[in-house]
Order: structure tokens, then C-alpha cells, then sequence
């Protein structure tokens, strides 16, 4: 588990000298340049550039290039397809996060119990989240597809439907996305949660049985207390990739049928690189960035709480 | 008591074959397209299974030709030599990009884990701020930059980006990995009369070589993997990698075997680095931070 | 003050806004509508404007060193590479040649942005207008063929790539198709009796659909032009409306959009979602690629579908096909226009050239779309025979061998092929083609459109919507296109 500092343990016997006469702080600083030149230069230098692109209006298709001021961020705010596209991020991210950490913390319990094969499985669940977002979208539009996949034709042969059924249709299409987003989730917060379910005392569960705890008793009294900290912050990581999600619809719908799967990154997509007008497409990718920053820093205060809360066994696991 | 037993144990095996058809069905699926020509994927419902096995989509791929069912001559796909350029780039980018990812993100890793200086939990925020940047948000200076600077389409461009996403997820998971080191070790080596240097490059790395491993698996991974980045700063050039060459199967006239097929080859590589490293991968424990 | 071509500089290296550009330009006293189009199209060749230019090229060191520049489509490289070995050897010439993948449009947008060298892309035919309008593209009214060429052409499809701003010619043609043709199943119109299908208008065309599910002769009769990508729906919206004659743009003002909820073309879409609200359409098709459309109608579960003429080979090949020898088109309607035209295009970008240069680039472009050393029209015959492409240079529709060759795909042989000519020479040409923010407006158009088929909103309320994402379009771009179309 990472921490925000370092263990208390170490401080004790600070500062030492060795032989090149260095102290920590220099040592600390020199190794670790080569990360700060990078994450000023790839990462906050971009970030803020980014922000004076969207005070200018910049048009590469018709060779504009002016400063406009707060104007793109004015339109950003009045554009009903931007507010439309945030109102399908956060519903798909809801669904996703809903989904992919209900079925994470379901496999994380069945991978605690013994039973054979279970080794493999363990091995097996984790290939939807090796295989990226890209492919996700691929496999899972090979599945749905009406004319070539598994389930409408399932449904078709066991006589549910009279002919394969469009799936992906204008009301479900974001619910099925959000579903192949899980699918390459959800093995993610398993490994979370799976670490720290083992790890649980097995006493407890002993005493839980004494007092005639039933399986649910057990599992609020003593095997969520527990999971609290990792669950909550599976909660947001699986949030963060649901509200960037990108290549899954690229991929599936392309943001159709209508506008049905046109969520905050496609529209960015479309303003910044269909359309080419960068300026415009910076703002509406702030707005985004703001919601992530939200969803971030409840990240940190998490992180924050569970270290000063949690066991130091836990935290060295 | 018994019963209930054997109850409980009937729905755990039940609960793993389902979890197990979730995981695997999809990949199956693509498996199944790949195996079959395009008539017969274009029949009425398509097969649950190739009834007519083939290996001719991967094989056409390679710009070979291949019988078809009733003795017809299928051309070689001509989007074959894409899939293969792209899979020479991201083996190229991959490939340069991880090295240099630990070069960079252990020393770093390993003072952050366990030294106090100044800036320290700058950095450590710096990072985790970072890896919240939405993807789709950073590519819109970068391309503007990256053209200015002519790197957009080349190899050394996109390993540029590429370090600057994997090595602070590798810093962030390596803090932690060393933090969780006993500190026994260092005060013994220095007690040897090690440096600081000493110490980290003669005890501490050595040690440490399961996770360092497993940080190069995935920062491996997250490039081959990596779909955006490829597809706005490298499209229409010479060093596109694989996932954005593949996107072009899809709106374009090809057929699923085929898309299929080039889909598996990129992601096989993949899905068995990542069975056979995985009990290293899981052992890090990583909060990924995003 | 500096002089002209100083401030231009500065524009376009962005050191001034364009507002402050025509304000200098005014304070010169050259901002006439005439000097900015010359400005634009770039200054010294233009200067030469009709004047041909001789067909004299550069001693042949100079061509060894330097390779003529050609990106292509990933569309038959192997075709492409034996055409260039063929034009290398007839010419004693060097051509580098190479493809490029990855999103068309950005490829091509991005390379304009980056004044990457070339000598000849390819280019839709929508599009021409946004590169013309930078001042990236060369014409071929220089070239000493220009008038031979273009008087083989069909003029339909001439005038598509002639730029509405200064007549000039930006392309020559590398195929041509009607995109809406419409391709039956003959499987089931034998089922319903019936012996061809003469088409006549739009909606006598869906009342035959309508008339093929009321009849039971197949669940979805029709599989219109309404797929997932940008240029789906919203063509067929450009194209039908166009064949009903009723107009949706103001052309000499920029292109302003004249319809909106009580609009004509209101009806239409009415007519749409009336289709898919009767199940006479699949729902499937909104998830499709382009080349799952195709596929789409080859697995045989539809009746009449308007499709790209050459993708009839496609659909007869029993590699590819359920239905292969099973789809004929319907014949055109009489002296009406049906469909678009569809056009691939060799374009020429501007870069610094001599006389000589100018003449090797000509020669190189010509072969490809015109006429090769022996005076055959080389290329397009051979896209037309192997590969169904066809071509605006009437001599190919109406070749022996590119008949022999369709013959081996159309069920309908020589019937068919006739057919297939009348689309061709009735095809239309919409000036909207040539808007330089045509891409920009797809992308609403196709929200929209498909909101109104699939009963999300009423068909008043989405082309009202759209017309207003279409109006900021205009009100944003008019200036631009009003200085250079003047």
C-alpha cells in the first residue's frame, strides 16, 4: 500500500552523513530530478498550455488563430450538446462504478473461498483488464452486434426474439458500453479487495460463528470493516476510468446511435479533432478536467483518512 | 451441517464457472469469428463455432493468398501490412519506453518511499495529479506542441509520451513497494560502509528485482495497449502503432473475421505476458492511482 | 507600411489575427474581393493563370534525385504500386510512393497544417473546398491536356471538381460511382413477381417497400443508407432531398441554411421516421460501419438497399456474399437524377516548383487520371475492371471490356450495365459538396436526423435543431468564404 509519507520509523535517525558527505535532502532531490523534469515539462507545462489555448480561438482548419479571452469557456457553459454530453458522462459513470464494484467485490469473495481451480481463476480474471479498453470495445461490438454476435443470436435461437434483436439500440447502448467498461474494470478492484480479504484474521470469523452470526452478519460485521478503506477507493478509481472513457465507445458506437453514447470525451474528441478547433475543444476538456480533479481529491482525503486510521500491518501488505 | 456444506459448496462452483463464461466468452467469441470465412459469418445467424475451420484470415493477413470455401482464391487483406507495421511500432515504442521508465522512475521511487527532502510531497502529489489528467485532455497541447516540434508521427515522439504516463505510475507503485522494504537492510550495507548509491544499486534494486519486474510488465503493457496517444499524434504516419492501425479495420471495408483476426495478434501477446506475470503483478498490490 | 505579401506571411504564421489582416489590407488599399482570391490561391501561379504551361521537363539527373511525392489510400497498394512501376518505366521517371492509415480527413487536414511536401494526394470530393479555400491546392488549368480531359468527362462530374470560387478544375478523377443506386435482392422481388423495379421518385420508392411488408414477402424490405458513421445519414438527407428537388442551401450566401421545422425537407425526415416507426427498417443498421453495411445487405435479409454502384461486385462474389449472383439494380428513373455522385480525386498541393517541375507533375497526375504514353486511359480501365471502380471519362462506361468484365458479376449483364451508365449520366452534382465547413455540419446533421427516424424527437424540433447548429456554422465561416468566393 502506498503512502502519502514515508514510515515514521525512519526519521528517527535523520540527518545522516555518508561517505560523499550528501544529505538526505540532496539525495532525495537528485534522484528524483529526472521525475520532476518530466512531470513539469509532459505534464504541468501541457496543463497550463492548455489553458492558454482555450483563451484563444484556434481553428486549424481555416487557419484561425486569435486571443478571445473567457469566450470559449463562456460557450463551453451555454452549450446544450456539452451540458447533454456531461449528463451521459456521469450517467455511464454511475453505471460503471455501480457495476464493476459490485462484481468486484463479488469475484474478490468467491477467489477468498478454497475451492479447485481456484489458482487459474485467479490467473483468468485478470485478461479483460490486460487486454485495454480497445480491445474491450472490440470484442464486445463482435458480441452484441445484431448481424454477427453471440447474444442476439443466443436470444434468437433459444426463442426469446423472433429474429436477433438489436441490443445497442438509442436506449441501452450506453448501458451495454458500461457493461463491457466492467467487464475490463472490474479484475482491477478484485486484486484490491482480494489482498485485503486475505489478511482478514480468520479468528474473527471464528467469534462471528460463536455468536451466531449468519453469513450477511458476518460479512458487515467483519468482513466490511475491513474492506471500507479498499472499497471505497476502488469506488473512485473505477469512477476515473469510467468518466475518460474514450476507445470503448470509439470502438462500439462512435457516439450513436443519435446522440445516445456522445459523453464529455467524445465531445472533446469531436470539437478538438473532427472539427480542429483546439481552442474551443481545451475548454470543453477543462470542464472535464474539473470533474476529475473532484473525483481525485476525494481520492486524497480518502488516502489520507486510511492512513491515519488503518493498521500499520494492513498498510505494509 | 453437512448438507449445508455441500450447499454452500455447489454455489461456489456454480459462482466460478460463471465467473469464469464472464471472463472468457468474450475472448472466445473473437476467437470464433477468426476461425471463419466470411460467408459464413454472413450467414443467416452466425455459428456458435467455425463450421467450416480456417486459418486463412490470419494467414491472408501476411499478405499470402488462401483458399476459399469451394476452391476460390482469397486475396491476401490488403490492411495486412499496417497490422504488421503497426505491430514492428508498438514492439519499437514498447520496447524503448519501458527501460527507460525504470531507468528513470526507481531511484525516484526509492527516495520517495523512504526518504524525507524538500518537495517530497509535492512530487508525490505532482504524480498523482498526473495520472488524473484525462488522456483525451493532455492530447490537445501535445499535438499542437508535438507539431511544432516535429514529433507528431514519430517513434521518439510518442516514447516521449508515453514516459510521461508510465513512469509516474511506476513511481507511484515502486514508492510504495520500497516503503514496505525492512529497514534492516540499508543499516546493514551502511554499516558496510556503503554509500547511499552503493546501497540502492548493490541491495535495495537487487531485492527488489520481483516488483521491478513486474513495474516493467506493466509499463509494457500500458504502451502496447495504448490506443489515443497513437491515434492523434501518429495517424498518417510511418510509426503508428498497433491499436490505431487496427481502428481502421473497423470503419473501412473489412470484415469481422478479419478484424478479428488482426485483433487477436495484438491482443495474445498481451493476454499471456499478463497470465504468466500476474502473481508478480497482484504480489505489488497497486492502487493504481488511476 | 510592408507590403502585401509580408502581411500574409505574418497571418498565417499567426503573428496577426486575421481581423487585423484585412485591416491592413484595406490601409493598403488591395482587400478587393479579386486581390484576396489571388492572394489566397497563392500569388505566382496564379499570375500565370490560363497560360498552359510546356510539357518540358527536367533533365533526367534531377529526376533521379528527386522522386515525385505521391500519398495514397490504403485501398490495393499492391495496384497502386505495379500502376507507379508501369508510369516509371513508361517515363524513365522516380515517384515515392507511399500509403497512409489512420482517420482520413485528420491525415489530410494534418499534413495541409504541416506543409508536407507532396505532388498528389488523394481527395474526396467533399472536402476540396477547405484546402482550396487555404490556398493549398494547385489547379490543372496549366496543364496541356486540361481542355482534351475535361471535355471527355461527364460534365456532372467536372463541375464537382471545379471550385466555385474561381472555376478552376482541382482534380482529376480516380473513380467515380453513384453513391444510392439502388441494389435489389432479386431473391425476393422473384418471390413477390415482380420483374424489375423502375424507379421513379422517393416516395413511389418506399410505398414499393411499404407494399413488400404488407405483402410478406420479407420482414425489413429496406435497408436505407443509415449507418454509424458521420456520412451516413446525413448524405442520403443531402442527396434525397436534392433528387425531390427541393433545395436546403442558399449557395450564394455562404452556403445559408434554408430549412428549419416548416421547411419541405422537414418532410422527408418525416417520411424516415415513418419508415422505421413501421418496421419497414431495420434498427441493427444505426450500429453498422460503412462496411458493415455492405455486408449488412449481403447477408440477404433485406430487399433494396441504395448502395455505392461498384459495391455491387462485392455483393455478387460468393466469397463475400449470401446472396452472390442475386442482386441487380433498379433502373433509374427517366431523365431524373438518383443518388450522388461519388468521387475519388488526384489532387495536386501547392510547393515550390519550376516550369519543368510543374510539367514532371502534371505528366505524373495525368497518368494516373488521365491517359498513360500510349494514350489509353491506362488507370481508370484497369480500376474498372479488376476492381468495379468506375469512372466520370464516359469512354470507360462504355468500353467493351469493362463491359465484358461487369458482365461477370451482373446478374443482369448488358441490362444492368446500361443501367448502371444511366445513374452515371443522370447523377447531379450539389454545390453544398464544396462547403468548407461540410465535416463540421455532419456531425450534428447525423445526431439530429437519427434522433428524428428513431422516434427520440419529432421531426419539427430536429430540424430545427439543426438548423440552428447549422447557423452558427454559417454566421461563423461566412466571412471567410464570402472574401474568397466574392
Amino acid at each position: 500500500m502506498a503512502e502519502l509519507s514515508p514510515a515514521s520509523q525512519d526519521q528517527s535517525s535523520r540527518p545522516r552523513r555518508f561517505g560523499l558527505g550528501m544529505t538526505d535532502a540532496r539525495f532525495g532531490l537528485l534522484l528524483s530530478l529526472p521525475v520532476a523534469a518530466i512531470l513539469i515539462l509532459l505534464n504541468l507545462y501541457p496543463f497550463l498550455y492548455s489553458f492558454w489555448l482555450a483563451l484563444r480561438d484556434i481553428d486549424l482548419r481555416f487557419g484561425i488563430d486569435e486571443f478571445t479571452g473567457l469566450d470559449n469557456f463562456r460557450k463551453t457553459l451555454e452549450s446544450q450538446d456539452v451540458r447533454d454530453a456531461m449528463w451521459r458522462t456521469v450517467k455511464y459513470s454511475v453505471q460503471v462504478t455501480v457495476y464493476s464494484t459490485l462484481l468486484g467485490l463479488g469475484m474478490a469473495i468467491l477467489l477468498n473461498e478454497k475451492f479447485h481451480g481456484r489458482t487459474l481463476l485467479t490467473a483468468l480474471i485478470l485478461l479483460p483488464w490486460a487486454v485495454s479498453t480497445y480491445a474491450a470495445g472490440i470484442v464486445w461490438r463482435f458480441l452484441l452486434s445484431t448481424e454477427t454476435g453471440l447474444f442476439p443470436a443466443v436470444l434468437f435461437r433459444l426463442g426469446i426474439t423472433d429474429r436477433p434483436p438489436n441490443l445497442m439500440n438509442i436506449d441501452t447502448a450506453l448501458t451495454w458500453i458500461a457493461i463491457a467498461h466492467t467487464w475490463h474494470i472490474a479484475p482491477l478492484g478484485v486484486f484490491f479487495m482480494l489482498a485485503t480479504l486475505q489478511v482478514i484474521p480468520q479468528d474473527l470469523y471464528r467469534v462471528g460463528r460463536i455468536d451466531k452470526l449468519n453469513a450477511i452478519g458476518r460479512f458487515r460485521h467483519v468482513t466490511l470493516p475491513y474492506l471500507k478503506a479498499p472499497l471505497l477507493i476502488v469506488l473512485i478509481l473505477n469512477t476515473i476510468s469510467a468518466v475518460n472513457v474514450f476507445d470503448l465507445i470509439y470502438f462500439t458506437t462512435a457516439g450513436g446511435p443519435g446522440a445516445a453514447t456522445r459523453v464529455m470525451t467524445y465531445e472533446v474528441y469531436t470539437t478538438a479533432f473532427l472539427n480542429l478547433r483546439l481552442g474551443l475543444g481545451a475548454a470543453e476538456a477543462w470542464l472535464l478536467l474539473i470533474l476529475v480533479i473532484l473525483v481525485t481529491l476525494a481520492y486524497v482525503r480518502v488516502l489520507y483518512r486510511k492512513e491515519k486510521k488503518i493498521s500499520t500491518g494492513e498498510a505494509a501488505a | 451441517m453437512s448438507s449445508r456444506l455441500t450447499a454452500k459448496r455447489v454455489i461456489i462452483y456454480i459462482c466460478a464457472l460463471l465467473v469464469a463464461l464472464w471472463t472468457l466468452v468474450p475472448f472466445y467469441w473473437l476467437l470464433n469469428l477468426s476461425f471463419m470465412f466470411n460467408v459464413e459469418m454472413n450467414s443467416a445467424i452466425t455459428h456458435f463455432y467455425p463450421h467450416d475451420f480456417t486459418w486463412s484470415n490470419y494467414v491472408r493477413l501476411f499478405n499470402r493468398h488462401a483458399t476459399g470455401p469451394g476452391g476460390v482464391d482469397l486475396l491476401p487483406i490488403p490492411h495486412g501490412q499496417f497490422i504488421r507495421t503497426g505491430l514492428k511500432n508498438s514492439l519499437i515504442v514498447a520496447g524503448v519506453t519501458t527501460p527507460l521508465t525504470l531507468l528513470i522512475a526507481m531511484p525516484c521511487a526509492y527516495v520517495l518511499g523512504r526518504y524525507v527532502f524538500p518537495f517530497r510531497n509535492s512530487i508525490v502529489m505532482a504524480i498523482l495529479l498526473s495520472r488524473a489528467y484525462p488522456a483525451i485532455a493532455a492530447i490537445i497541447p501535445l499535438y499542437k506542441m508535438w507539431s511544432s516540434l516535429g514529433l507528431r508521427g514519430t517513434h521518439h515522439g510518442l516514447v516521449i509520451v508515453y514516459l510521461s504516463i508510465t513512469v509516474p505510475l511506476v513511481v507511484w507503485i515502486m514508492m510504495g513497494f520500497f516503503n514496505a522494504l525492512p529497514r534492516s537492510l540499508e543499516s546493514a550495507a551502511r554499516v558496510d560502509g556503503c554509500t547511499r548509491f552503493q546501497t540502492l544499486y548493490r541491495v535495495v534494486l537487487p531485492t527488489s528485482l520481483p516488483g521491478i519486474a513486474a513495474c516493467a510488465v506493466i509499463a509494457f503493457l500500458l504502451v502496447w495497449n495504448d490506443f489515443l496517444f497513437a491515434f492523434l499524434l501518429a495517424t498518417g504516419s510511418s510509426a503508428l502503432t498497433f491499436p490505431p492501425t487496427l481502428s481502421n479495420m473497423f470503419f473501412q471495408y473489412s470484415y469481422p473475421t478479419e478484424a478479428s483476426a488482426a485483433t487477436v495478434l495484438g491482443v495474445l501477446p498481451v493476454a499471456i505476458v499478463a497470465f504468466v506475470f500476474q502473481r508478480w503483478i497482484r504480489k505489488l498490490n497497486i492502487v493504481d492511482p488511476l | 507600411m510592408e507590403p502585401v505579401y509580408v502581411q500574409l506571411e505574418k497571418y498565417k504564421r499567426g503573428l496577426i489575427t486575421r481581423r487585423e489582416y484585412f485591416k491592413r489590407l484595406a490601409a493598403l488599399g488591395v482587400a478587393t474581393p479579386a486581390i484576396m482570391t489571388w492572394l489566397e490561391t497563392g500569388g505566382v501561379s496564379a499570375a500565370q493563370e490560363t497560360a498552359t504551361i510546356a510539357p518540358e521537363f527536367p533533365p533526367q539527373d534531377e529526376i533521379d534525385s528527386k522522386p515525385i511525392v505521391f500519398r495514397g489510400w490504403a485501398y490495393e497498394p499492391t495496384v497502386v504500386e505495379d500502376n507507379v512501376r508501369i508510369f516509371e518505366e513508361q517515363f524513365t521517371e522516380n515517384v515515392d510512393y507511399q500509403t497512409v492509415s489512420g482517420d482520413y480527413d485528420l491525415i489530410i487536414d494534418t499534413m495541409q497544417i504541416n506543409n508536407e511536401p507532396l505532388d498528389m494526394f488523394y481527395g474526396h470530393e467533399i472536402g476540396i473546398g477547405r484546402y482550396i479555400l487555404q490556398g493549398q491546392l494547385l489547379d490543372y488549368s496549366s496543364w496541356w491536356d486540361f481542355e482534351r480531359a475535361t471535355a471527355e468527362m461527364l460534365p456532372a462530374f467536372t463541375e464537382a471538381w471545379t471550385w466555385r470560387g474561381d472555376g478552376k478544375l482541382y482534380g482529376l478523377p480516380y473513380f467515380s460511382s453513384v453513391r444510392g443506386t439502388i441494389m435489389v435482392n432479386t431473391a425476393y422481388t422473384e418471390k413477390a413477381g415482380l420483374d424489375t423495379v423502375q424507379l421513379t421518385t422517393w416516395d413511389d420508392f418506399y410505398d414499393l417497400c411499404r407494399q413488400m411488408k404488407a405483402d410478406g414477402v420479407v420482414e425489413y424490405p429496406l435497408l436505407n443508407h443509415w449507418f454509424a458513421t458521420p456520412w451516413a445519414t446525413a448524405w442520403q438527407f443531402l442527396w434525397e432531398n436534392h433528387n425531390r428537388g427541393i433545395d436546403l442551401w442558399d449557395f450564394e450566401d455562404a452556403y445559408k441554411p434554408l430549412f428549419g421545422g416548416d421547411h419541405e425537407s422537414t418532410k422527408t425526415l418525416e417520411t424516415w421516421a415513418g419508415l422505421f416507426a413501421d418496421g419497414i427498417h431495420p434498427e441493427s443498421s444505426f450500429n453498422m460501419s460503412e462496411g458493415g453495411y455492405v455486408d449488412g445487405f449481403a447477408t440477404g435479409d433485406f430487399m433494396f438497399s441504395p448502395q455505392q454502384t461498384y459495391d455491387g461486385k462485392r455483393l455478387n462474389d460468393p466469397a463475400m456474399s449470401q446472396i452472390a449472383g442475386l442482386v441487380d439494380f433498379a433502373a433509374p428513373p427517366e431523365g431524373a437524377p438518383w443518388g450522388k455522385i461519388e468521387q475519388g480525386g488526384y489532387l495536386l498541393p501547392k510547393r515550390e516548383r519550376t516550369d519543368q517541375q510543374l510539367a514532371r507533375v502534371y505528366r505524373h497526375n495525368s497518368f494516373f487520371g488521365y491517359r498513360d504514353i500510349n494514350d489509353e486511359l491506362f488507370v481508370a480501365k484497369r480500376w474498372a475492371i479488376d476492381h468495379a471502380l468506375n469512372s466520370s471519362y464516359s469512354a470507360i462506361l462504355e468500353d467493351p471490356d469493362v463491359l465484358a468484365a461487369y458482365a461477370e458479376w451482373m446478374p443482369g449483364g448488358e441490362r444492368q450495365f446500361n443501367d448502371m451508365g444511366q445513374y452515371f449520366r443522370q447523377a447531379v452534382w450539389n454545390p453544398f459538396h464544396q462547403c468548407p465547413w461540410f465535416l463540421e455540419w455532419q456531425i450534428p446533421a447525423k445526431e439530429e436526423l437519427e434522433s428524428a427516424i428513431l422516434g427520440r424527437k419529432s421531426p419539427q424540433d430536429a430540424m430545427n435543431d439543426l438548423a440552428s447548429a447549422t447557423n452558427e456554422l454559417w454566421e461563423r465561416y461566412r466571412d471567410v468564404i464570402l472574401s474568397n468566393q466574392g
